[in-house]
């Protein structure tokens, strides 16, 4: 029993992380369709900045400097020049998939090359990653409810304009609140590939983006429910993995679809009374 | 004694309209200052100049004996001035505290504790009653304005603005705000206050400058003025309240309306157990504070919204259960209240706006596709007819000034002909020209037999407008009554819910 519960924290390590990230970059107004191609790019650059310098801990840094980047990039198009998030979201995702597969195959060929030293377990079964996410769920909510500026991301989310008539830059903080959002969604990258898995492959975040874009709105934009969303995901991954060792005779491929049916039942369930900032999505322009 | 606010010779342009022209005003330490004018005639622009929204093209913003630059809302803070905008600034979905640290806050952490204790204690100085810890969309508009005062008022404010204050509210809460006012001018707080309800203006004002056409015309004690005074700088002219009586005999009951019960998602009985009739040649005024039910009851009207229960007659036939495709294929008109959302695309060709009744007919469509030359002429020829200042049918809707937009709008409703119209708001936001091109369509509508639902705020539009008037509150109609029986003071009495 002890084992599964460690099993389920395991397997929602990298769908926290990435959740947390997409919780930041939402309450702030900016709809995050690319955080699968953000995890991507974590997953791989992780690997990649390890491989190369042999430190996982200088991997990990690598991987947050080419995010924030990225976020950058994604902020700047979407509040600054005003694209269209989901537009601009998707465009993310085909980019990372091209680019770590070209990357990746270039780098380390076909195989399982990339094979690095990870992250071990260190208390309790799980590896650091975990800890970190747990703390960072307390962390941001710290972040959001106790200091201004998280304030301002979520006031800037619901209704920009008051922000700001306050003589606050909207976008500022909007960009903030996606750079900050997008190195989180890389950490999350970087615990799959790193701590979960110990090597990368092609496309291995297999939809946990999207999962984590539901267990936000599942959550109801709350930190401490957004845990329980992804350990609800966790679970269904969980138990998925089990189903398929133990029942041979069922079609692998049908138990396989269970975390995606959850996925979409809980997106079901939350739509119903759900918590979207006001202006998520929202083109703002400032009147200053 | 030197005023503490000295504005001198603001101007500022948009384009082609001179909004504020050499603009002067005085505002006194401690006094509360209106300043009154009709829709349009640039008091807000003015404002919005001193809080740092605006910048103008040239003038001076003397405080305290010094010349001051105002860039961004945050210097005027800076400076004590504070203002309470007439759409509240507000984040709905956060608590009083937070959206008064939001505002106020420079620290990277907050201090909740703090902050609520401040905020007490300008509660019970100014007798501002609010409760910190309350989320500001469960709050009374009445509640949230002070909110925004308490929020003006947070880091020392020698000057508040008060935009349209009482526009949202009742007159109840209204006396309550006044009681607020006369709190800070008694602690040295000047009030700029500005309205174009000049009652309101005598009851509250030490001195008033009138505002008519972006240009500043005339300023005095409010001790040696009166409204007839006010009203004549106001427009221009001496107002006459001319009653539109036209005595044609009104013996068909166009709609009625039975027991009309409507729910939204927002608010149960929006609307409960509504009955009323319009007969034809007749203008019914609906008055009532906004937010009454009033449009619950239009878009149930229209089907837009579903009815609980209740009875709509159009003409003798039943349209309760009709389509909204359905109602306007009869010979119904609607002025929505919002007409930017509801009446048109405003991205849109005025051609194609002016399109929407008439493109599925056989006069301009054959063969399934639409003839845009005849709609091209026909947008035009509305254009003329009712004098909507464009270009042509091909500008682009949103180019056009707010009254013309009203106007094209009133424009393609009534040249339908319709039998039966709901006006809701038609004048809201709208200048004074067009306020009265629109006024003098509907009553030439309603000679010409139309029967005609206006909804309004202002008490001044139903009195002079309507045969009848029903007065709105919480869902009902509470009383119904005709502009000669009535008083305004008794159906302000009567908006504010009480039954006589």
């Amino acid at each position: 029993m002890w084992d599964f519960f460690i099993v389920i924290f395991r397997d929602s390590t990298s769908i926290l992380l990435v959740a947390l990230g997409i919780l930041i970059m939402q309450l702030g107004g900016v709809i995050n369709i690319g955080a699968e191609g953000m995890m991507l790019i974590g997953a791989f650059f992780g690997i990649l900045g390890t491989f190369l310098s042999g430190y996982t801990g200088l991997g990990i840094l690598i991987a947050l400097i080419i995010l924030a980047i990225f976020g950058f990039l994604f902020g700047l198009m979407t509040i600054y020049w005003k694209g269209n998030q989901v537009v601009v979201g998707v465009a993310l995702n085909l980019l990372a998939e091209g680019m770590t597969t070209t990357l990746s195959r270039q780098i380390f060929g076909t195989g399982s090359q990339s094979t690095i030293q990870g992250f071990k377990p260190i208390f309790l079964g799980v590896s650091v990653m975990t800890y970190v996410a747990l703390a960072l769920v307390l962390a941001l909510y710290f972040f959001l409810y106790h200091t201004n500026l998280g304030l301002r991301i979520r006031a800037s989310g619901e209704y920009p304009i008051a922000v700001d008539i306050a003589g606050i830059d909207v976008y500022r903080v909007q960009l903030t609140a996606v750079v900050i959002g997008a190195m989180i969604i890389g950490l999350g990258g970087c615990s799959l590939s790193m701590a979960h898995m110990n090597s990368f492959s092609e496309l291995m975040t297999g939809g946990r983006g999207y999962i984590a874009l539901a267990a936000v709105a599942l959550g109801q934009y709350k930190p401490i429910g957004v845990l329980l969303a992804s350990l609800m995901f966790g679970a269904s991954n969980t138990l998925q993995y089990h189903l398929q060792a133990s029942i041979t005779k069922f079609p692998a491929p049908i138990i396989r679809i269970i975390p995606y049916v959850v996925t979409i039942i809980a997106v079901i369930i939350s739509g119903k009374n759900s918590k979207d900032p006001s202006a998520l999505g929202k083109k703002y322009i400032k009147f200053s | 004694m030197d005023p503490i606010l000295r504005l001198k010779n603001i101007t500022i342009k948009f384009g082609a309209l001179t909004a504020n022209d050499n603009v002067c005003l005085d505002i006194n330490k401690g006094e509360t200052h209106a300043i009154l004018g009709e829709n349009g005639a640039g008091k807000s622009t003015l404002m919005n100049i001193l809080y740092g929204v605006l910048k103008p093209d040239s003038g001076q913003i003397i405080l305290d004996g010094q010349e001051v630059n105002i860039h961004r809302p945050r210097d005027a803070r800076a400076l004590g001035v504070g203002m309470v905008h007439q759409h509240f600034m507000l984040v709905p979905a956060l608590t009083v505290v937070e959206n008064i640290i939001l505002a106020t806050c420079q620290t990277p952490l907050i201090n909740m504790k703090k902050t609520s204790q401040r905020i007490r204690e300008l509660s019970t100085k100014f007798g501002l009653e609010v409760d910190p810890a309350a989320v500001v969309k469960d709050l009374s508009v009445g509640q949230q304005q002070r909110v925004e005062i308490i929020k003006a008022l947070y880091d020392s404010c020698k000057i508040l603005i008060l935009d349209e204050p009482t526009a949202v509210l009742t007159p109840q809460e209204a006396k309550e705000l006044f009681k607020i006012i006369r709190q800070l001018n008694a602690a040295g707080t000047s009030v700029a206050f500005i309205s174009h309800k000049m009652n309101e203006i005598m009851e509250i004002a030490d001195r008033i400058t009138v505002l008519r056409g972006g240009k500043s015309v005339w300023s005095a004690r409010k001790a040696d003025t009166n409204e007839k005074e006010l009203a004549r700088h106001m427009v221009g002219r001496d107002i006459v309240f001319t009653s539109s009586e036209n005595g044609a005999i009104r013996d068909k009951k166009i709609l009625e309306v039975k027991n009309l019960c409507v729910s939204t998602a927002y608010k149960k009985n929006a609307v409960k157990d509504l009955s009323f009739s319009v007969c034809n040649n007749e203008i019914y005024g609906i008055a009532g504070v906004d937010g009454n039910g009033q449009s619950e009851m239009v878009k149930a009207l229209l089907s837009i919204i579903p009815k609980d229960s209740g009875q709509v007659i159009f003409c003798g036939k039943d349209i309760t259960h009709d389509s909204t495709k359905e109602i306007f294929s009869k010979t119904i008109g609607h002025i929505p209240e919002d007409r930017l959302n509801m009446g048109v695309i405003s991205r849109f060709f005025i051609f194609e706006n002016t399109s929407f009744y008439n493109y599925r007919t056989d006069e301009f469509s054959s063969r399934n596709s639409i003839d845009w030359k005849k709609e091209h002429s026909y947008s035009d020829k509305l254009i003329q007819k009712f004098n909507v200042k464009a270009s042509g049918g091909k500008a682009v809707f949103s180019t056009l000034s707010g009254g013309n937009q009203q106007k094209l709008v009133v424009a393609r409703e009534l040249d339908k002909k319709p039998r039966f119209l709901i006006a809701a708001h038609p004048t809201r936001g709208v200048d004074i020209g067009a306020t009265e091109s629109i006024r003098k369509h509907l009553i030439q509508q309603r000679d010409q037999g139309c029967a005609i639902i206006l909804i309004s705020t202002e008490l001044e539009e139903i009195m002079s407008l309507s045969d009848r008037i029903g007065v709105m509150y919480e869902g009902k109609m509470i009383a119904e009554t005709t502009p000669k029986e009535a008083s305004i003071e008794q159906i302000g009495l009567w908006m504010a819910g009480k039954e006589s």
